[in-house]
């Protein structure tokens, strides 16, 4: 009996967590110097997940840049990736030109995320990079 | 069973009424991120409309062709459709509108919008001939300009589910064909695997 009112507890919050961990992991590049600056919001993650390089260079007018993403976890991870860019003054690209991107990372593999800038004037970015909420999902059939 | 005592029943009524009030069936309303990646379900979502625009775009943007194409002209595309082939009822004309916003955004690209063709016969009708309007304002017929791309593509899809597992496989291909040579010029083509499983601990 004594046990009830933690396991309640427990059952409470378990049940009741319905807001997904939207904290992750990312790279930012500071205006043109090319030093980026990794940020680990979410420790957890952070030891799972990796940022091991990242790349830029122009593609036709465009700045193309390559992270590279390594797991150091066994098993699968859902994961999902944004950049978001900004021009030389430091404003954000407006416009919904770069969405979140569902990928999956096997265990201990590594893989390039890839982002090309909207618009030419785009030349300097930032990639966040956080699980995807698995929670179960109810289905009728 | 013998009797509870007064402290530990008050403490498991407490907790219940926290229960109780805590996953209370109350609707709540809140906005999310529209560009958040969403798996309600299996199906074609606003997840992989949004992957497969941004990828083609990156991909036609990025390609060698399009930047020898894009040097010192701007050429006028125009979208046919995309086809769609899969078991599924797709807005297509949602994807290829995310696909010319992007690429006009980019400053790569001007387009004509061959959906309003008709909207735009009618006020030139109106301009030139209805008498309301003064005949030095009225844009004359015959000045609009012709495309020289044509970009299309498909839409198709492979499902196959058990009684614990469903899996569909989406194909997207698109192409940008020069009108005036017939040749195809940029082709690329995404793919999106999406699995549900039943879950082993779910209530």
């Amino acid at each position: 009996m004594k046990y009830l009112v933690p396991l309640l507890t427990i059952l409470l919050v378990a049940a009741c967590s319905s807001r997904p961990t939207t904290s992750g992991i990312g790279v930012e590049q500071a205006s043109q110097q090319y030093n980026q600056q990794l940020i680990v919001n979410n420790p957890e993650l952070g030891k799972k997940l990796a940022i091991t390089d990242v790349k830029t260079r122009q593609t036709n007018g465009l700045t193309d840049v390559v992270v590279t993403l390594a797991s150091q976890y066994k098993k699968s991870q859902y994961l999902q990736y944004q950049f978001t860019w900004y021009d030389a003054d430091g404003f954000v690209i407006r416009g919904n030109h770069s969405p979140w991107q569902p990928i999956t990372l096997f265990g201990f593999a590594k893989t390039q995320l890839p982002g090309l800038a909207p618009t030419a004037n785009a030349v300097t970015f930032s990639l966040a990079v956080r699980e995807v909420s698995t929670e179960a999902q109810e289905f009728e059939d | 069973m013998k009797l509870l005592s007064v402290k530990s029943a008050a403490a498991v009524a407490m907790t219940s009424a926290l229960l109780l009030s805590g996953c209370a069936n109350k609707a709540v309303v809140s906005y999310g991120d529209a560009q958040a990646v969403e798996t309600t379900d299996i199906n074609f979502g606003s997840t992989d409309l949004q992957k497969v625009a941004s990828q083609m775009t990156d991909s036609l943007l990025a390609s060698p062709v399009v930047g020898t194409m894009t040097a010192n002209t701007r050429p006028i595309v125009f979208v046919e459709r995309i086809k769609n082939k899969t078991s599924e009822h797709i807005d297509t004309e949602s994807i290829t509108d995310s696909i010319s916003t992007q690429l006009l955004r980019s400053g790569k690209f001007r387009f004509v919008d061959m959906t309003r063709v008709e909207a735009v016969r009618e006020q030139l009708n109106f301009q030139n001939v209805d008498p309301l309007v003064d005949p030095n304002t009225a844009i004359a017929f015959g000045q609009q300009v012709g495309a020289q791309y044509m970009l299309y593509g498909n839409l198709s899809s492979i499902v196959k589910s058990n009684a614990d597992k469903a899996d569909v496989y989406y194909k997207f291909t698109m192409r940008l064909m020069d009108l005036k040579s017939g040749l195809v010029e940029w082709a690329d083509e995404t793919e999106i695997r999406k699995t549900r499983e039943k879950s082993t601990f779910g209530w």
